[in-house]
């Protein structure tokens, strides 16, 4: 049967304006609506981490602007923030506001910022003082601009398994790193080397990173140049060759399942983090040790010291390009500035917030029966005001990749001394930096 | 009686039987030409440019291209990925020829059933094996270590050694490509002549004589395309290292692929990393014909 030519003509024009209208519609912001509704679109990588935006979408639909709407969308990780780069790269296309990793912040940051400055929104709503700033702006923000809010404090805390502790006779609250290594080292002992005190990495950054962060150190210094080799993270990383390789009461974190498998064998005694850790994966991936677990402050390095860190996040963005920014900037700082919308992660995820007025809400520091009862919503308020400033840079995924890579990955299997390792990361990420800035 | 009118036939009318299979096909051509011949000519050209991340590029001549030589990261992806192509050429296509060889044999039943089962994991997701050798290679708990630990072999960190981790790889590519490969040369064993072997039998060939001088040399089609496809696909790995090691530990098991992504989209240096990509292709391109003059790829059936 022949096509008429009617019919053919019809069909190409068809797929000459649907080929027309797809990239016109990804590249055009979204128009306004007839009745003034505004309509935002969303990117987001967890269901799980949007409900309490969605809860808090609905409080603010009551009591600020009720013609706000938003659309939802949830994309794998790395899909959702290779999408998002994508866009920024070719100026459209992307969302008004995304949910953006703390890892995966700083690429954002490359030449034309993509982001929404959310300084004067904050301002206008109470200002920085309301927040513990070290989680909530410190992440997303670069030279004084804040592009981006978040709400999970990730206060980070010594973890242990008190039923352990309490068979070889161990005293909490252990004060010191020092007293650490010495109750490490009597554990081993007394266990006949079958528990380990704790466990450091070979392959990744966290650990090194809260326990650097706590003494004021990190990845960058306040202009966004790497200071990985400096004393606080030579102290670290030391610490952590010595507690393996010489007095050998720690062990290398096993990868993966194994990690689990020893956390609930008893094999670990204890474990460093934040609330996403302590609190979120473990009482997933090792439920069965529920009521065993208990939580102190770090251990200080110093008499004065902090006791604190923080590690981890997902920060809240305005794209740049975002035709309703206005509308934007005003729900994101809304919700992260309001007690009861913040509170709503805390009710799904048992997430404390960054926002210190929602603190007053008793929910908080209710007993948790994972971790024996302990009210440990008290503990992380103690020490949460110790949480040291800290800088974020461009160049995030090339210091963090050259400090696995070239410092603690040799330093810890190869057992080049720290400093040498961290020296040389140093040197790495300095010539990968130059070779992108010359 | 009305006389009929003759109107001259339309340009559509007169032209249509030629120009409809054009149009047919052109909706393949057009999404041809938007989605994959201009990104690989855009991203060419964006391989003489450089620029900081999001915005403005900069013409930088051939700039990127000359980084490639000096820049040990780069030498070591190729290295590793190297490594891990020469096992899929040594170790994986000649196990995947005995296997063949084995199934083709008159003394094996439930051909069919060893082919289905050869062939499910060239199918199965990469993620999935990914998440399978994360439980089999594991140090403490795994399976191949509890397995090598009844020979006395004491525990391999398979995925967090600098030493291990390629041959992990390719343990993992020869549970992964053996099938396809084996379908591969089973195409081409089914191709001899069976005549062949009776004569040569007649003649007092044994088994191996008649593998040497027969199946060897009549398979040589077959050899050439297995190999370009290990070629091919090794120098594309990506996901196994992406998934299990990033890379590590300490860029032992970075391939070519996995640095362009992190060049990309880690580091924002899309020039160079499109630079890394056409690299890619040129080794590649250079491997292959290589491949192609050894087993004279080149000659024709008169030659």
């Amino acid at each position: 049967m022949l096509l008429s030519r009617r019919a053919l003509l019809r069909g190409g024009l068809a797929t000459g304006a649907l080929l027309w209208a797809l990239p016109s519609q990804a590249c055009t912001p979204a128009p306004p609506t007839r009745d003034d509704r505004v309509r935002l679109e969303f990117w987001a990588f967890s269901e799980t981490r949007i409900w309490w935006q969605k809860k808090a979408h609905e409080l603010y639909k009551q009591r600020v602007n009720p013609k706000l709407e938003i659309d939802w969308i949830v994309l794998p990780y790395g899909q959702m923030h290779d999408k998002l780069l994508i866009a920024a790269e070719a100026g459209a296309g992307g969302p008004d506001i995304a949910d953006v990793e703390i890892s995966q912040f700083s690429k954002f940051l490359k030449g034309r910022t993509n982001f929404v400055p959310l300084n004067d929104a904050v301002q206008a709503m109470g200002g920085t003082d309301k927040l513990y700033t070290a989680s909530a702006t410190d992440p997303w923000s670069w030279k004084g601009v804040i592009y981006g809010l978040g709400n999970e404090l990730n206060t980070c805390l010594l973890a242990y398994r008190w039923d352990i502790f309490d068979q070889y006779g161990i005293k909490t609250p252990i004060q010191t790193w020092q007293e650490f290594a010495e109750v490490g080292k009597r554990l081993k002992e007394a266990s006949r080397g079958e528990v380990a005190l704790a466990d450091f990495p070979d392959q990744s950054w966290g650990i090194w990173w809260m326990m650097t962060l706590q003494q004021g150190g990190g990845f960058f210094n306040s202009e966004g140049w790497p200071i990985i080799n400096n004393e606080k993270g030579v102290r670290t990383l030391d610490y952590h060759q010595r507690a393996v390789y010489e007095d050998k009461w720690a062990i290398i974190t096993p990868i993966g399942p194994a990690y689990n498998t020893a956390l609930a064998a008893g094999k670990i005694a204890t474990q460093l983090g934040p609330s996403w850790r302590f609190s979120g994966f473990m009482r997933q991936a090792v439920a069965q040790t529920k009521g065993k677990w208990m939580l102190q402050p770090f251990p200080r390095w110093e008499p004065d010291g902090s006791r604190t860190a923080t590690w981890g996040g997902t920060g809240v963005c305005v794209v740049r390009d975002s035709f309703y920014r206005d509308a934007a900037v005003a729900f994101v700082v809304w919700e992260h500035m309001t007690p009861e919308a913040v509170l709503f992660d805390f009710e799904k995820r048992n997430v404390w917030p960054t926002l210190k007025p929602a603190w007053s809400d008793p929910r908080l520091t209710e007993p948790i029966d994972f971790f024996n009862n302990q009210r440990v919503g008290e503990v992380i308020r103690e020490v949460s005001p110790e949480i040291p400033k800290w800088y974020n840079s461009p160049f995030w995924a090339e210091v963090t990749d050259a400090t696995v890579r070239v410092g603690i990955t040799p330093a810890m299997q190869g057992r080049v001394p720290a400093k040498q390792a961290l020296d040389a990361a140093y040197e790495e990420a300095m010539r990968v930096i130059r070779a992108q800035i010359a | 009686m009305q006389a009929t009118v003759l109107t001259r036939p339309s340009w559509w009318e007169r032209n249509r039987v030629k120009v409809a299979p054009y149009l047919f096909i052109a909706p393949f051509f057009l999404f041809f030409l938007v989605f994959t011949a201009w990104p690989i000519l855009e991203s060419f050209r964006l391989s003489f440019y450089k620029g900081a991340g999001l915005g403005e590029k900069t013409f930088y001549g051939l700039g990127n291209y000359a980084r490639l030589f000096g820049d040990p990261r780069y030498i070591k992806a190729v290295i590793n990925t190297t490594y891990y192509a020469a096992g899929s050429i040594f170790i994986i296509s000649p196990l995947a020829l005995l296997v063949a060889l084995a199934i083709n044999s008159r003394y094996v039943r439930w051909k069919d059933f060893f082919k289905l089962a050869l062939f499910l994991p060239t199918i199965t997701s990469s993620v999935v094996i990914a998440l399978m050798f994360s439980l089999v290679l594991d140090q403490r708990y795994g399976l191949l270590n509890a397995f090598l630990g009844n020979f006395g072999i004491p525990p391999i960190g398979w995925l967090t050694t600098r030493e291990w981790v390629m041959p992990a790889f390719i343990l993992m590519g020869i549970w992964n490509w053996i099938g396809i490969n084996t379908l591969y040369w089973l195409a081409g064993l089914n191709g001899i002549s069976r005549e062949l072997y009776e004569a040569a039998r007649v003649d007092g060939a044994g088994a191996l004589a008649s593998f040497r001088y027969i199946t060897l040399p009549l398979l040589k089609p077959v050899t050439l395309f297995v190999i370009i496809q290990a070629i091919n696909g090794s120098y594309h790995l990506f996901a196994q290292p992406f998934l299990l090691t990033g890379g590590g530990p300490a860029d032992s098991s970075l391939t070519i692929t996995l640095y362009l992504y992190n060049q990309g989209f880690s580091f924002l240096q899309f020039g160079y990393a499109n630079a890394i990509g056409y690299s890619m292709v040129v080794i590649i391109l250079v491997l292959s014909l290589l491949n192609l003059l050894l087993f004279g790829g080149f000659r024709t059936t008169g030659d």
